[in-house]
């Protein structure tokens, strides 16, 4: 039989995300993919899998689980614990270091903390037909995802590969968060902005409003003015664009924005910040920086250096034995001799 | 100077540019950017992840960590120069049934009261012009069509719906869509058809391309309801509707 995860609770809102479909949107298909796709990355990199591998996205609350079918390997990429209900006993399962779940053992996940979202990921991806490429979820169209909606109590969620091994594998230490103003490259409308407008994005605190959603956040903070009416012909959007509407009030858009915008766009956030405000929550503040187009090359680049290190210092460790002493004085004696890899696990 | 010239390059973050070809919704310069962009896939260059052909524009979006903006800018000046003069003739040509009824169009009669005549005028004067796509967007399988007659030239909604009916067909400015899905709207609603315009399943996703050229009829409602069983039913192909 197949290994799955059968869902018991889906929180509040956990979608199928990979890395995203970016190849029609000349069509009007929105990229999607997962909000913080660092961590999807780092989480599927631990665990073996493609780091585009599709795993659930859990925002702002964890899911409960069952193991179904044959044992399955997890992991919790994000700031996101929770507990184990075993055979034997129960354990906690913390981020960044995988587990074994066996058949019928459950997952009872608690909130993200101080985050919008976290990643369940599973040995050998979570097995979602893809659609146009992809199996992200776009709800709003139908697409992706197991049904192109979010997840519900009873999906059943395979995982692509077999357990074969008891190792696990662990970050020695959660990854450091990064701190420091929101790094952006200026325009593309740039010169619909009045001066103003610009030394206030650069230099004022902003506030992640309530209104923000996988489309795009809101943000509370100095209004920016305009130069001249705020209405372009439509032209392309791309992942992390602040784009300011006639009420002066800036939305950066993200993983589920419209492909394209009529408003003018003051500066977009470059790719390494982009996992970053992910997994900002309202409430949060963040200020912005100007880089040029090269430092952000740059920077995207030392931030996939520092994904290889932090790689590199993960531990394999002994986990679970495949076979337990649990399911070793369960088995029947059999004239009176007890073959220990007798089994039907 | 080549036809397909380039005005202006700018970076949209560091895994984008936007090239501008012109500043206005015009034809000739989405067909050219429609043009750039089918160049683009055809040699995408290293590290091109995709682009986006708008009215007057294509946005180009790479991955930073094998390139950078100015090596795609290159590569897309280059494809600009060698453009042809020649916008090639239209290919393919759509018939798109339309019910007209009041009951489908609840912004038909204020678009009439505007130019002083009858919804019935307003649904001939829609179906009469022959329009062509300029460039898809905002939701799957949404074709920006233009340009409308003057006369039916008006502006969005001061407020949008919170959801309009799938297949709505609609008018905004100088430029006519239908809406392929029940999403938020603030376009002028003045009709309606079961066609449909979007479908992963399909070869091509999406009914229609830049360029394309779209004339609608009307129909009654007895039809529209026929053809939207049919559709319903899955007995309906996309070909069914192109006539060129």
């Amino acid at each position: 039989m197949k290994a799955g995860l059968r869902i018991l609770s889906p929180g509040l809102l956990s979608t199928i995300q990979d890395l995203g479909r970016p190849w029609f949107q000349h069509l009007g298909v929105p990229v999607c993919g997962a909000l913080d796709a660092w961590s999807l990355r780092l989480g599927n990199l631990l665990l073996g899998n493609d780091p585009g591998a599709g795993a659930i996205e859990m925002c702002f609350a964890g899911i409960d689980a069952e193991a179904s079918g044959a044992p399955v390997r997890v992991l919790i990429a994000g700031p996101c614990e929770g507990r184990i209900e075993g055979h034997a006993s129960a354990r906690t399962l913390r981020p960044w270091r995988s587990e074994r779940l066996d058949v019928g053992e459950k997952l009872r996940l608690g909130a993200v903390k101080d985050a919008c979202c976290a990643y369940l990921v599973i040995a050998g991806g979570a097995e979602v037909p893809p659609v146009l490429g992809s199996s992200s979820t776009y709800t709003r169209a139908g697409i992706g995802g197991p049904a192109g909606r979010p997840l519900l109590a009873g999906d059943t969620i395979a995982a692509l590969a077999a357990i074969t091994k008891d190792e696990e594998v662990e970050l020695p230490s959660s990854p450091a968060e990064e701190q420091g103003p929101v790094r952006v490259v200026l325009g593309p409308q740039i010169d619909y902005f009045t001066q103003g407008a610009v030394a206030a994005l650069l230099n004022e605190l902003f506030t992640v409003s309530a209104d923000a959603d996988r489309t795009g956040m809101r943000l509370d903070g100095p209004r920016l003015a305009h130069t001249r009416p705020a209405d372009i012909p439509s032209d392309g959007t791309v992942h992390g664009m602040i784009q300011v509407p006639p009420s002066g009030q800036p939305i950066i858009l993200l993983n589920d924005r419209q492909t394209t915008g009529g408003y003018p766009k003051i500066a977009t956030v470059i790719t390494a910040d982009l996992p970053r405000i992910g997994r900002l929550v309202p409430g949060r503040s963040l200020r912005f920086a100007a880089v040029t187009p090269a430092e952000g090359v740059r920077l995207a680049r030392e931030q996939q250096r520092r994904l290889r290190d932090l790689l590199a210092t993960a531990r394999v460790v002994r986990g679970r034995p495949l076979l337990t002493t649990e399911l070793l004085l369960s088995t029947n004696l059999v004239d009176g001799v007890v073959d220990a890899w007798d089994s039907n696990v | 100077m080549g036809a397909g010239a380039v005005f202006r390059t700018y970076p949209a973050g560091d895994g984008g540019i936007t090239v501008e070809l012109g500043s206005a919704i015009d034809f000739l310069t989405s067909r050219r950017a429609f043009h750039l962009f089918k160049r683009l896939r055809a040699s995408p260059p290293l590290g091109f992840i995709a682009a986006l052909p708008t009215f007057c524009s294509l946005t180009v979006q790479f991955d930073p960590l094998v390139t950078d903006g100015e090596a795609i800018g290159a590569a897309v000046f280059a494809m600009a120069a060698e453009a042809a003069d020649a916008i090639e003739e239209p290919s393919v040509r759509w018939r798109i049934p339309v019910c007209y009824d009041l009951t489908f169009a609840p912004d038909l009669e204020a678009i009439a009261a505007q130019i002083g005549k009858q919804p019935e005028a307003v649904a001939e004067i829609h179906a009469a012009q022959l329009y062509r796509v300029y460039m898809l967007g905002g939701f799957p399988g949404f074709a920006f069509m233009g340009d409308l007659p003057e006369a039916l030239q008006a502006p969005r909604l001061a407020s949008p719906r919170l959801t309009v009916p799938a297949g709505s067909v609609a008018v905004a400015g100088r430029l006519t869509a239908i809406y392929p899905a029940a999403t938020p709207g603030g376009w002028n609603l003045i009709g309606r058809t079961p066609v449909r315009l979007f479908d992963p399943a399909w070869e091509q996703p999406a009914l229609m391309s830049p360029g394309d050229e779209v004339a609608f009829y009307s129909v009654e409602r007895a039809g529209f309801q026929s053809l939207e069983k049919r559709v319903a039913a899955g007995h309906v192909e996309p070909a069914e509707f192109r006539i060129r």
